[in-house]
């Protein structure tokens, strides 16, 4: 069995608690026993030397007793005298040789002891002839000195050899108290030590059992109060299910019967808990519901959770719809353990729903109406289009609308469509406006008849529906800013067909309907207006471009025509000149000079006439234009001039740039600087300055080029007449001109968009002044000149 | 004579042809001028038919003076005739017209003029024209190839 790793820890936590006490005090007996074991064996050396002391004594016994009985016998020469003799020299050889023996282990003694032996049988050799002679018979005293040193010898030995054994056992009586005393101290310091361990183990392990315990009963602790929670929450869950104002109700996996739900299912359906229990659950659904009801279950065990919308049944047999929704709970194996089902009354959102759809519905119809209207194009289709998207709302047999000419007293059925396929009145219809319904009563707004046949006083449309099976109408006036111009008329079948919402609807479609009809004439009318305008617009411009084409055939006949003669009338007076010149008098020549001159005179005028003409026609484009170059070039055109008169003419440059069209603003600038140097007194020099002036009127900057003479001038009352052609105000032979010139001066400015004027005094001169719109712009001074020397650099 | 360097004056006025002939003479330009005096003759010299068959007699001109306004074809209509033919189309044409209608000027260019001159009003001016003319068409100008037929 596999262990959880507290329980392995716990074990050998135990193990450890238990097994460490054993080997310590293991240890310490192993210990005791080997200290008692080295006390012991010091003992025993002690006792075994004290055994070899009292086998040595024995021996110097049996040593004194053999000497004294040899001597009682020598002295007496009794026999039993010699008795101590013969037992101690019995037992004399096996005591000594038991010493030896004992003392095995140690060399030196057993030389001793050796030596004794060797001593003791050289005195018995000795004593042995002592005994055998005759009793009385003395001996020699050599003998018995030799005897006694023998045994003064042995006596020593033995003495020595017990003094040595004695020092022996002296030395292990200490060593066996020293052992003594070491092995108290060795088990005492080893009881401590092993005491002191077990101890601080011991309470180790007490410690931590002790945590555990506490944590143990903390959990324990925690998991009551869970309980208690889990408790209350359950009475929660309780008062939950019975509490809700929400059907639920529970069904075991293989039950077909409603077993357990709550209060607000019961009272739904209109029982009592206890009246539903043990009722199938197919009770509750109507008849034609069980299949799907079968089918719910179904679903709600294959897919968890499943909802549908269906109808329930109440106790009183009424149905009404319910929402349900199932969740199937399994437990951990997946096995089904019961459903549950929460029950939805929807009666009032299916309501609701009901009454949104039919609102949208609606509008949705009068915004198809208002597309159709908007999408036809003749009265006919717009109507048919809008009472076509009507029945789809309002439900009727037959529609119709007359259009009413209120002046004529007439109206006419224009649309309608027909269940039976037959309108009352067909379209195309004439009827008079009275038909429809007395005059007062047409204004006053819907009419709805609910039984056509309830009384016979009926106009007489109305009569027609009767007599065509309609039993009721709605009649609908179409009004644009309260002028009838017409009706909607529905009829149905059955009696009361139109109730409040469809007068509703039939009142929106009528008014559109009004508003349509009315701006379908509105822009009938203003197509025919502008028809009528285009083709006017078509007709003048044809003119115009007619015109304008024979003026400029006439101008081309002029340049050509007019000047073909001109010139060969010039050409033959030159070569009439140069032929015959002479044979002519001076005064014949001065006739054909004047026909020179002329002819001269003439062709400026020709010329003159033609640029004023083209001018007057042609496109022009205007663009930036830099008044120094166009008074250069006009100068050059006029050097001829100026020489001829000497004219000083001072230009104050640089000068601005302007928007105009070059080439005419030369001819404009040529002109009067020709008329400053012309109109000149005789005798005087021409002096002109030319400079301009900045200006802003009508929020636009304009450059005004002054051109000041010191010519003539120009009486006040003149000084609008120099402006129009042929206006001259001096005879050919003081300042001859073709009076063209000032005239182009302004057509000129007319077509660039700028002004011409004088400041003059009879006699103190001419300022004559253009004015041009300025090329810069007023925002950044910038010019648009791309050749100027600031872009240029 | 140099037939080369022959002129062909298209011009429908006797009073301009004579006056032409002036000028020519005054500004002593050598070359022979041949006059047609409307554009359909203007149309038969050039394409050699009859009566101007005889090329030694009516040679290919080294350019066209050609009046604009003219009897039966106008001088637009023969222009535009001689730069849709093949052989012809390099030929130089100097229009000599009393018309300074802008119309009329970018017209002619746009058929392929080589030059347009307003007649002056003034003889003599007429007289530097045609000098000026001998020496730009005639003197220095490099004549490109017509072809005979």
């Amino acid at each position: 069995m596999l262990l959880s790793p507290p329980q392995i820890q716990f074990r050998r936590r135990l193990t450890r608690a238990i097994a460490l006490p054993i080997v310590l005090l293991l240890l310490l007996s192993g210990v005791s026993i080997w200290q008692i074991t080295r006390l012991l064996s010091a003992l025993r050396w002690v006792d075994h030397t004290n055994e070899v002391i009292s086998q040595a004594n024995l021996s110097q016994k049996l040593l004194l007793d053999m000497e004294t009985g040899l001597r009682g016998y020598l002295l007496t020469g009794e026999q039993n005298f010699l008795e101590p003799y013969e037992q101690a020299n019995l037992q004399i050889d096996s005591s000594l040789e038991q010493l030896k023996s004992l003392v095995s282990d140690n060399l030196p003694q057993v030389q001793r002891v050796a030596e004794l032996e060797r001593q003791a049988q050289q005195w018995e050799q000795q004593a042995v002839p002592a005994i055998s002679r005759q009793r009385g018979a003395s001996e020699p005293l050599i003998s018995l000195e030799r005897r006694k040193q023998s045994m003064d010898q042995m006596r020593q030995q033995i003495a020595s050899f017990i003094a040595t054994e004695e020092q022996l056992r002296n030395q292990r009586s200490r060593i066996a108290q020293q052992t003594t005393r070491s092995v108290i101290f060795t088990s005492l310091f080893l009881a401590v030590g092993v005491g002191g361990v077990l101890a601080y183990f011991l309470r180790r392990q007490i410690l931590r059992v002790s945590d555990t315990y506490e944590t143990a009963l903390q959990t324990a602790q925690v998991k009551t109060e869970e309980a208690q929670q889990s408790a209350a929450a359950l009475q929660q869950y309780k008062d939950i299910f019975q509490f809700a104002e929400h059907g639920l109700v529970v069904g075991a996996s293989d039950s077909r019967t409603l077993t357990l739900m709550n209060p607000a299912f019961a009272r739904m359906h209109g029982y009592t808990v206890a009246e539903l229990e043990k009722t199938p659950i197919l009770n509750l659904f109507p008849p034609d519901r069980h299949t799907e009801a079968i089918e719910f279950v179904q679903q709600v065990n294959e897919r968890g959770y499943y909802a549908f919308e269906s109808l329930h049944c109440r106790k009183d047999g009424n149905v009404f719809p319910v929402f349900l929704g199932g969740t199937a709970v399994r437990d951990a194996d997946g096995n089904l353990l019961y459903r549950i089902v929460s029950v939805h009354d929807i009666t009032e959102n299916k309501q609701a729903k009901l009454a949104l759809q039919r609102s949208a519905q609606r509008l949705a119809a009068l915004h198809d109406i208002d597309r159709a209207i908007l999408a036809s194009e003749t009265d006919e289709t717009l109507i048919g289009n809008a009472l076509n998207q009507l029945r789809q709302i309002v439900p009727h047999q037959q529609a119709f609308v007359a259009l009413f000419d209120l002046q004529a007293g007439v109206a006419q059925m224009i649309a309608g469509n027909s269940q039976s396929g037959e309108l009352s009145h067909p379209i195309g219809t004439q009827l008079m406006i009275a038909d429809f319904a007395p005059e007062q009563s047409l204004l006053s707004g819907i009419r709805s008849v609910e039984n056509l046949t309830e009384t016979d006083n009926y106009p007489p449309v109305l009569m027609q529906l009767r007599a065509n099976g309609f039993c009721s109408c709605l009649c609908v006036p179409l009004l644009v800013e309260s002028v009838l111009i017409g009706e909607l008329n529905l009829a149905a079948i059955e009696p009361a067909a139109f109730n409040n919402e469809a007068q509703d609807i039939a009142r929106e479609v009528a008014a559109q309907l009004a508003i349509a009809l009315q701006q379908s004439r509105l822009r009938k009318q203003l197509q025919t207006y502008a028809t009528q305008l285009e083709q006017r617009v078509a007709d003048r411009t044809a003119q115009l471009a007619e015109t304008n084409q024979e003026l400029e055939a006439f101008t081309y006949s002029v340049s050509h025509d007019l000047r073909a003669p001109l010139r060969t009338i010039q050409g033959f007076a030159k070569a009439l000149l140069e032929d015959c010149g002479e044979h002519l008098d001076e005064f014949c020549r001065s006739y054909i000079d004047s026909i020179i001159d002329d002819t001269n005179q003439m062709n400026g005028l020709i010329s003159d006439l033609l640029a004023y003409s083209r001018l007057t026609r042609a496109q022009i484009r205007l663009q930036p234009t830099a008044l120094d170059t166009v008074i250069t070039e006009a100068l050059s055109q006029l050097t001829a001039q100026i020489t001829e008169r000497q004219a000083q003419i001072r230009v104050v440059s640089p000068l601005p740039q302007v928007i105009a069209h070059r080439s005419t603003l030369i001819q404009v600038i040529a002109n009067l600087i020709s008329n400053a140097i012309k109109f000149v007194a005789p005798n005087i020099s021409p002096q002109i300055d030319i400079f301009t002036t900045d200006e802003r009127q009508d929020e636009q900057d304009s450059i005004r080029l002054w051109i000041a003479d010191n010519g003539i001038g120009i009486a006040s009352e003149h000084q609008e007449r120099v402006f129009r052609v042929f206006e001259r105000l001096h005879g050919a032979e003081s300042y001859p001109g073709t009076g063209i010139g000032l005239a182009i001066v302004r057509k000129g400015l007319e077509r660039m968009g700028g002004q011409v004027g004088v400041e003059s005094q009879l006699g103190h001169g001419s300022r004559f002044w253009v004015a041009l719109p300025s090329a810069v712009l007023p925002q950044n001074k910038h010019t648009y000149d791309p050749t100027s020397p600031n872009s240029s650099d | 004579m140099n037939q080369e360097n022959t002129i062909l004056l298209v011009e429908d006025n006797p009073k301009d042809v004579f006056l032409v002939q002036r000028a020519l003479r005054k500004a002593q330009v050598t070359s022979p001028l041949q006059v047609v005096n409307d554009g359909d003759a203007a149309v038969q010299y050039l394409s050699g038919e009859a009566p101007y068959s005889d090329r030694t007699a009516y040679p290919l001109p080294v350019f066209v003076l050609l009046d604009l306004k003219l009897p039966r074809r106008s001088g637009a209509e023969v222009l535009r005739w001689i730069r849709q033919q093949p052989h012809l189309r390099r030929l130089p044409v100097v229009v000599l017209t009393s018309s300074r209608e802008y119309a009329d000027v970018n017209g002619v260019y746009d058929l392929g003029a080589n030059a347009y001159i307003v007649k002056p009003p003034d003889f003599d001016e007429f007289v530097e024209i045609l000098k000026t003319l001998n020496l730009h068409w005639i003197r220095y100008n490099e004549k490109p190839q017509i072809d005979s037929l």
